[in-house]
C-alpha cells in the first residue's frame, strides 16, 4: 500500500520528537519520509534541511553536504542552508 | 536554477530585511521586492514566504501572515515549521473572529470566515459567528442555509440547534425553530457514566 502525504507527515514528526534522544532512529524516519515524498512526486527543501541538520549534528559531514545541496537546488533563497552550509564549510 | 550575481543580490536584499529591526514596513517592502523578483525569475520560495510571514505576524498583519503561510505550504507541503505557523495563525484568526467582544454585525466578520473556510479551517464557533452576523444583518436566508448546514456538521453540538432556532423563529417559521429547540435540549442529556444512576455513596 502506497504512502500518503499524512504518513510522511506523521514521520516527519517522529523524527522530530526523536532527534534530541535517539538520532539515528530519527534519521530512519528523516530517510524513510524522504523516499515517501519522492514516492507522492513531493520535493521538499524543508526535509531535505531537517535531515542535514541532523547530519550536521552527527558529525557526517559529507552526507550533510549533499543534503544542504538538494535544499539550495529545491530553494536557492533558504539562507539556514545557506548558513549551515557555511557552518559545513562547503564552497557553493 | 537561479545562480551568479542575480541570485547573489536577491540573498543580500533577503538578509537585509531579515536585520531590518526598527523599520518593519521597510523590511515588509524588501521581502515583497524579494518574492516578485524571484517570482519574475521562475522561483518560488517556501523559505521566503515563510520569513515573511513571520515578519507580517510580529506587525499585527495576521491576515496577510497567513495568506504567505498559505503560499509557504503550496511551495512545500511537507514543512513542519510552516504547517506549525499556519495552525497557530489559523488557531487566532478563529479566535479573533469568534471573540465575544466582536459586534454581531462586524464587518470583518464575512472577510475572517472566508479566509477560514477557504483554508477549511472554519470550526464550529466561526461557523456560529457567520450565522450571527448574517441574522444581524437581516439575511435571514443565509442564516438559515448555514444554520441547517450546521446541525448536519455538528448533530451533537446544542449551539448549533440554538442557532438553528433562532434562525427559524426569525423567519416565522415556529415548526423548525420548535423541533431545533428539542434537538438542542436532548444534546444536553448524557445517558448516565456506566449506566450508573443515583449518587456514589462511600
Amino acid at each position: 500500500m502506497s504512502a500518503t502525504k499524512d504518513d510522511v507527515l506523521l514521520k516527519l514528526q517522529a523524527a522530530e520528537n526523536l532527534s534530541s534522544e535517539d538520532p539515528e532512529k530519527a534519521e530512519l524516519f528523516l530517510r524513510s519520509a524522504l523516499r515517501c515524498a519522492e514516492a507522492l512526486g513531493h520535493s521538499s527543501p524543508t526535509l531535505h534541511l531537517q535531515l542535514a541538520e541532523l547530519l550536521y549534528r552527527l558529525r557526517r559531514r559529507r552526507q550533510a553536504i549533499e543534503q544542504v545541496r538538494e535544499v539550495l537546488a529545491l530553494d536557492p533563497f533558504n539562507l539556514a542552508a545557506l548558513k549551515l552550509r557555511r557552518a559545513l564549510g562547503a564552497a557553493s | 536554477m537561479l545562480t551568479g550575481t542575480k541570485l547573489e543580490a536577491l540573498l543580500a536584499k533577503l538578509r537585509r530585511a531579515l536585520d531590518e529591526r526598527g523599520d518593519a514596513e521597510a523590511a515588509e517592502k524588501l521581502f515583497r521586492e524579494v518574492v516578485a523578483e524571484a517570482q519574475r525569475l521562475g522561483c518560488v520560495s517556501a523559505y521566503v514566504h515563510y520569513v515573511l510571514a513571520g515578519a507580517l505576524d510580529r506587525m499585527g498583519k495576521l491576515e496577510m501572515a497567513f495568506d504567505e503561510l498559505k503560499k509557504a505550504l503550496k511551495a512545500d507541503p511537507l514543512a513542519l515549521p510552516v504547517r506549525h505557523s499556519f495552525e497557530d495563525v489559523a488557531a487566532r484568526l478563529r479566535a479573533a473572529l469568534a471573540d465575544p467582544a466582536r459586534a454581531p454585525e462586524d464587518a470583518d466578520i464575512p472577510r475572517l470566515y472566508g479566509l477560514l473556510v477557504e483554508a477549511g479551517k472554519a470550526d464550529l464557533e466561526s461557523h456560529l459567528a457567520m450565522v450571527r452576523f448574517a441574522v444581524a444583518t437581516a439575511q435571514l436566508e443565509r442564516a438559515r442555509v448555514l444554520a441547517e448546514a450546521l446541525t448536519t456538521l455538528f448533530p451533537a453540538a446544542r449551539e448549533a440547534w440554538e442557532a438553528l432556532a433562532r434562525v427559524a423563529r426569525a423567519q416565522g417559521d415556529l415548526g423548525r425553530a420548535t423541533a431545533a429547540e428539542a434537538e438542542a435540549g436532548l444534546v444536553g442529556m448524557q445517558p448516565p457514566l456506566f449506566g450508573v444512576e443515583g449518587k456514589a455513596m462511600a
